[in-house]
């Protein structure tokens, strides 16, 4: 039977579930003092690996996995936690860090105990001006109460955790990038391999975890690994919060079994498509993830499922759009999105993104031509070879940002050919200019 | 930011005594960077020539490599003063240009992003300039209010959304935003925010219906 890991608390106490002393009463902390109370480092490692947790930044790989790929005798180790939450459809992490800071932090210690690490660092997104006070002020209550600091609970083990103020910029979610402005740079991804596990932050092993990820842990420390892998499907065990919006009568956050429908998401959890109207396309995972349409309503909502359907579950973000909406000016805001938020170190990405916005603007202003939509996707081959820029993409570039613009451009000319041709075969006519003025919303 | 705001040394005193608190937080000083210019910001509104070259000093770098820090990221004002003779102070549109709070009392940023832009965010944008006759300047006459569109603010539940420096209002219709920003001029943001913000983001459905759905 489903349980609700990570919202429990908020639900119960929704007015103050982020203080020390709601997070005490209802259970905060246990886990902590049963872990430094009489289970090792290896121990809790273990059980981190048995529940079958995977990332929920995005790239869904399994957190035990990644925890051990950190070399033996090595020290310090870092631990640093990525709130850069900037994937477009996205606000799961927000309300976790405002909702239940302190969920977060014994998640924090737990790992940092488990992987050795003195040191943590939460990277909180900048403009989250509210989430960022109330964690500053949980880790202030918990390094009080003794939870943090030295010989937390008298067990000799120390941690000290500095939340990091960011500041504005998408691509410091990728976690060498972040590790870059961690270390006081310009946000700029580094290659992989060396993974930041061998060589991370001030060149040192590290592990970065996304704030959802890390947040599981007290429950599965108490629960047990086995209770949690129990929840959801064999290869995407649990549950896991869905960020649901667009033309949905109920957006919000939804913590939700994994291998869910998106059909159940949709009309039992977003109460159906507003104004009457249907499904016609949806983002099945924040920005980089291809689009899908009414089709694939059935699809079970697990890393597997869309892994076959040539997609991804990615941040977990779900943005629907209804039969009223023509795709390309949607199409237009990510791929400007991208450009503008390239970290300009590789041409394919940095160029490519900008011709591309460039010739999506000139369609959705009613200057489009037919030939444009074979030039989307060759220049979207040009930032990820390989026959319509195929999935998933191949990149060239030192990061994933460019070849994940590619990803809303050709899925859509393949689903939505129609809604691209409904903007250029009336280019330079007045119905043409009416089109477009419909699809970027405005009245003519 | 005037010139002798501008020479006024920031970094003494209180402020002082927190930067170097910051700095010891970290393995390596140069980690400090962002938290010293979010200080700068906070304070001055942009992030001006002087108290950069101060943030190089008390991290041992050359002052350009502050500045080449600092001009990535988009929350940041940077000072078009730091740019040479000669330089386009303006280098890009929009976000990073030279303008923000420290010119203004209250920085609005509506967000952009995709889901906002499909709630109509874009129109709302808008709609704010004109009625404030902003004509492309993105800032008030009389320096209450500057404005930007911005990236992805994480509020898509709440679609459109807006913050005034960077606290959430959301789920606001056209119309809405001028009325509010006109209640923020007259009784104070702190005040506003209180009764009209949105603290958080939306939470899940009540525990009844939620916990009651995981029985089957």
């Amino acid at each position: 039977m489903a349980e609700l890991v990570l919202t429990k608390r908020m639900i119960e106490h929704p007015d103050d579930s982020w203080t020390l002393a709601t997070y005490e009463l209802s259970g905060g902390y246990k886990a902590l003092r049963k872990v430094l109370a009489e289970a090792t480092p290896e121990q809790v490692h273990d059980e981190v690996k048995r529940s079958g947790l995977r990332g929920r930044g995005g790239a869904g790989f399994p957190t035990g996995v990644k925890w051990g790929f950190l070399p033996e005798g090595e020290f310090p180790r870092y631990l640093v936690v990525n709130g850069d939450e900037g994937e477009p459809g996205t606000f799961k992490d927000r309300m976790l860090i405002e909702r239940d800071p302190h969920q977060l932090i014994e998640g924090v210690v737990l790992s940092a105990y488990a992987i050795g690490a003195a040191q943590a660092f939460v990277y909180c997104r900048g403009e989250l001006r509210n989430a960022f006070k109330r964690l500053t002020t949980a880790v202030a209550e918990a390094q009080a109460a003794g939870y943090l600091g030295n010989n937390i609970l008298g067990s000799g083990f120390d941690l000290q955790i500095t939340v990091h103020r960011a500041a504005g910029s998408y691509v410091c979610g990728e976690e060498t990038a972040l590790l870059s402005s961690l270390e006081g740079h310009r946000g700029w991804p580094r290659l992989k391999p060396p993974f930041p596990a061998i060589k991370g932050l001030y060149g040192k092993p590290t592990i970065v975890n996304n704030v959802e990820t890390l947040s599981n842990i007290p429950w599965i420390i108490l629960n047990g690994g086995d209770a949690y892998a129990s929840m959801g499907t064999e290869k995407s065990p649990g549950t896991r919060l869905f960020c649901l919006s667009g033309h949905v009568n109920r957006p919000g956050n939804y913590e939700i079994e994994l291998g869910t429908t998106f059909r159940e998401l949709f009309d039992h959890w977003g109460q159906g498509v507003r104004g009457g109207s249907r499904v016609k396309a949806f983002i099945p995972g924040g920005a980089s993830a291809p689009w899908l349409d009414a089709s694939y309503l059935d699809l079970p909502m697990s890393m597997e499922a869309l892994d076959e359907a040539s997609s991804m579950l990615g941040s977990g973000a779900v943005m629907v759009l209804d039969e009223l909406t023509n795709v390309v000016r949607p199409v237009w805001n990510l791929v400007h999105f991208f450009a503008h938020e390239s970290c300009g170190q590789c041409t394919p990405c940095r160029e490519g993104t900008r011709w591309l916005e460039g010739i999506l603007r000139r369609i959705v202003d009613g200057r489009g031509r037919l030939a444009d939509l074979d030039l989307l996707v060759e220049v979207s081959e040009n930032i990820s070879p390989g026959p319509g820029a195929s999935w998933p993409p191949a990149q060239t570039t030192i990061c994933v940002l460019g070849p994940s613009a590619t990803a809303p451009v050709v899925s859509t000319l393949s689903l939505f050919r129609e809604d691209y041709e409904a903007l250029v075969s009336t280019a330079g006519t007045a119905a043409g200019a009416a089109g477009a003025a419909g699809a970027a919303g405005v009245s003519t | 930011m005037s010139a002798q705001a501008n020479s006024e040394v920031f970094f003494e005193g209180e402020r002082l005594d927190a930067a170097k608190a910051k700095i010891a937080q970290y393995p390596q000083r140069r980690s400090a960077i962002l938290p010293l210019l979010h200080m700068v910001q906070q304070e001055r509104g942009r992030v001006c020539a002087g108290p950069m070259r101060e943030i190089a000093a008390l991290l041992d770098l050359a002052p350009v490599d502050v500045l080449g820090t600092a001009s990535f990221y988009g929350m940041f004002k940077v000072d078009p003063d730091t740019r040479g003779p000669g330089q386009n102070s303006s280098q890009n549109s929009g976000q990073n240009s030279g303008q923000g709070r420290g010119d203004s009392k209250h920085l609005v940023s509506v967000c952009g992003g995709i889901v906002c832009m499909l709630a109509g965010s874009h129109e709302l944008y808008r709609e704010i300039l004109a009625s404030y006759g902003c004509d492309g300047n993105e800032i008030t006459d009389d320096g209450m209010f500057s404005f930007e569109l911005v990236e992805c603010a994480a509020a898509c539940g709440g679609a459109p959304a807006i913050q005034v420096d960077y606290l959430f209002f959301e789920r606001l219709q056209t119309g809405d935003a001028v009325d509010l920003l006109e209640d923020i001029r007259a009784r104070g943001l702190d005040t506003v925010y209180a009764e009209r913000g949105t603290v958080t983001a939306p939470l899940p459905p009540a525990a009844a219906e939620t916990l009651g759905e995981w029985q089957r």
